[in-house]
């Protein structure tokens, strides 16, 4: 367990860091309404978050920058409307829905990726 | 050797930076010349206004997800992905609809961009081949194929055109690694695509049927069976996810009653003629592709197979949209459009033919040997793209022209300042009516728009047009509609496009200046019409309904 949290704080996982620190910087633009941040974070995070967070669950092992990119636009293309479908027929699409449903599954697809990150390298070693 | 490979890839990490910001410069042509404040074409505000609808409801409108026949574009309207991915990136940026659809289609090119460079590498092994491709997509795409991924025009197909690469892309890459995750990607993928844009899904899934059929004929192997087994219960998975969202089944029933009727009137829809079709891919670049063909041929390699049969393939059904008796024989059958609407298929065309004109560019250019004289025919290539560039850069600056809704701005302007919000408004050009509905927000009480198919007094709607724009019906008829349909104001323009039910036809054309003073002095001869508006230089006027006399 504690290597596991010392895992999920080293370097390694940086660009996991980096994604949730987004998620965050969205939230919190939201709810205080500053609207350059929220518009330019809302973007980044919506076209490439949930769609890294699926690739890099679905890939552990490192890709090439412009794959890695590619891949997390389009998956996110796809995911964002399946999140939304799930609202259609749930709570309803509204802002708060959106947004927590957006960060809470870029959250949990990332955790996951994280898990399985931590295992395929300690099998390594 | 590992440094040399940081390189290379650190000099194509550049190029693509380049080429995708010189794209998007182009892209941004008619956005600049509507100054954000419009959208191109009339699809775009049907978007709008459905995307509209989400943000208000929070649910997905009861729209069609009827497979309808060709009488409109509504074959290409079952968008309700795009819809919701739009709708939730305005939540979530709060940024205003019509300048946040107009610039999507930028955003949507730099990823189709990349979508390519990745379809192109994996499916030549050569960076040089993949940034040849996305240069000549880039500068290079005639009127159709720049229309569909073109700034101020936000279509569903934005989308569409740059998941189709990334969808091959990966059964490329599962053929080259023999790596099952990039099958699950692509399965993914195409399921959702479905959602986002039907043309795309049904276009890939027969390659797909076609990769998986060439797969299993050359690996013979009961593994590969439950692979592509899996794949496609996910693909189908995801495709049933939509039928669900429409929860008005009668809807569905009547919007493709109502196409049906449309198509019925008369033909409307545009279709390439072989000669434009060649026009819009270039003569060039077609002879470079046949040279590309003769090289996949000697090579025989198996990882550019997808790509040959997406040019075969997307070839074939040009082919079929060109001969008139195909055309006719597929009309009125559910979802012909996605077979016989070529002009939507040239932006799909397109990426196989660069492809392959790019493979034959820059293998041939080895023949050269010397490396010195390689580089300058592939800078000689590369400066052609840019003076060629000019042509679309016009096509891009044209397009803008041709949509120019803010021809209509004095209309607006009047309409703005002299009615009330819940007066209905009617116009003799179609295109006007989602227009006064979108920009002015006027209710209006027909266009060629889903909302308006899917009305049950469709046909009297139709009629009223009719009655009010020609003088074939009698008065108390025309008089009668009016007052059904409470229309207060009745515009008309020098651009006339609606339908007349008696004779069953389309009625499009422009009055000319003469023309158009005698009309209006008829329409004046109605006491019910009073003349509330003019503007004799361009043609615009306006009628006040008085049904009390």
């Amino acid at each position: 367990m504690n290597s596991f949290l010392s895992y999920t704080l080293s370097k390694k996982c940086a660009d996991f860091w980096t994604v949730i620190l987004l998620g965050l910087l969205l939230y919190a633009s939201v709810r205080l309404e500053i609207s350059h941040v929220r518009l330019i974070v809302g973007f980044v995070f919506v076209l490439l978050g949930p769609g890294y967070a699926l690739f890099r669950l679905i890939f552990v092992e490192t890709k090439s920058l412009l794959e890695t990119l590619t891949y997390s636009f389009g998956l996110s293309m796809v995911v964002v409307p399946i999140i939304g479908y799930g609202l259609n027929f749930s709570l309803g699409i509204y802002t708060d829905t959106v947004m927590i449903s957006i960060i809470a599954s870029t959250f949990v697809l990332l955790f996951g990726a994280i898990v399985r990150r931590f295992f395929a390298e300690d099998k390594k070693s | 050797m590992q440094r040399t490979k940081k390189v290379n890839n650190c000099r194509s990490l550049i190029g693509i930076v380049f080429i995708l910001i010189g794209g998007c410069a182009v892209r941004l042509i008619p956005y600049i010349a509507f100054r954000g404040n419009f959208l191109g074409d009339l699809d775009p505000y049907r978007y709008l206004r459905a995307i509209g609808r989400i943000l208000e409801q929070g649910r997905i409108p009861a729209l069609d997800t009827a497979v309808a026949p060709i009488g409109t574009s509504a074959t290409f309207a079952v968008n309700h992905g795009y819809y919701l991915l739009m709708s939730q990136l305005a939540l979530l940026t709060n940024a205003e609809l019509v300048p946040l659809l107009g610039l999507s289609p930028i955003v949507f090119f730099i990823f189709f961009g990349l979508s390519l460079y990745i379809f192109a590498y994996y499916s030549s092994e050569c960076e040089s081949v993949a940034l040849m491709t996305i240069l000549l997509v880039s500068f290079m795409p005639g009127w159709w194929g720049l229309v569909y991924y073109l700034s101020s025009n936000p279509l569903s197909e934005n989308v569409g055109i740059a998941l189709f690469p990334l969808i091959l892309a990966a059964l490329v890459c599962f053929l080259n690694c023999k790596d099952r995750r990039y099958l699950m990607l692509s399965g993914f993928m195409l399921g959702a695509s479905f959602a986002i844009h039907p043309a795309t899904f049904v276009w890939a899934s027969i390659l797909t049927l076609l990769f998986f059929l060439t797969y299993f004929y050359s690996e013979k192997s009961k593994v590969s069976f439950f692979v592509s087994l899996a794949y496609i219960a996910m693909s189908l998975f995801l495709t049933i996810t939509p039928f669900f969202a429409t929860m008005h089944l009668s809807d569905i029933r009547g919007f493709t009653e109502a196409a049906s009727y449309l198509t019925s009137l008369k033909e409307q829809y545009y279709v390439l003629s072989i000669s434009q079709l060649i026009g819009e891919l270039g003569v060039i670049q077609i002879f470079f592709a046949t040279l590309g063909l003769l090289i996949l041929k000697d090579q025989s390699k198996k990882r550019g197979i997808l790509a040959l049969a997406g040019l075969v393939f997307m070839s074939l059904l040009m082919l079929v949209s060109s001969f008139e008796i195909l055309r006719k024989s597929l009309e009125n059958v559910p979802a012909s459009g996605l077979f016989i609407l070529s002009h939507r298929m040239v932006p799909y065309l397109l990426q196989f033919v660069y492809f392959f004109a790019s493979l034959a560019i820059i293998k041939y250019s080895s023949l050269f040997g010397r490396i010195g004289v390689r580089k300058i025919f592939v800078l000689f290539v590369a400066f052609m793209v840019g003076v060629s560039s000019f042509a679309t850069i016009s096509n891009s600056y044209n397009f803008a022209l041709k949509f120019q809704v803010d021809n209509y701005n004095d209309l607006f302007k009047w309409i703005n300042v002299n009615t009330q919000e819940n007066e209905v408004i009617i116009a003799n050009l179609m295109d006007l009516n989602v227009w006064i509905r979108s920009i002015v927000e006027r209710p209006t009480v027909f266009s060629f728009s889903y909302e308006d198919l899917i009305s049950k007094d469709m046909a009297n709607r139709i009629l009223l047009y009719a009655a009010v724009y020609t003088f074939q019906y009698n008065h108390s008829l025309t008089l009668d509609l009016l007052i059904k349909y409470q229309v207060k104001y009745v515009v008309v323009v020098p651009e006339y496009h609606f339908i007349d039910p008696l004779h069953g036809v389309l009625m499009s054309g422009v009055h000319s200046k003469n023309d158009i003073s005698t009309y209006i002095t008829k329409l004046q001869d109605r006491n019910y019409l009073t003349l509330a508006y003019s503007n004799p230089l361009s043609s615009h006027f306006i009628f006040r309904v008085d049904t009390h006399t």
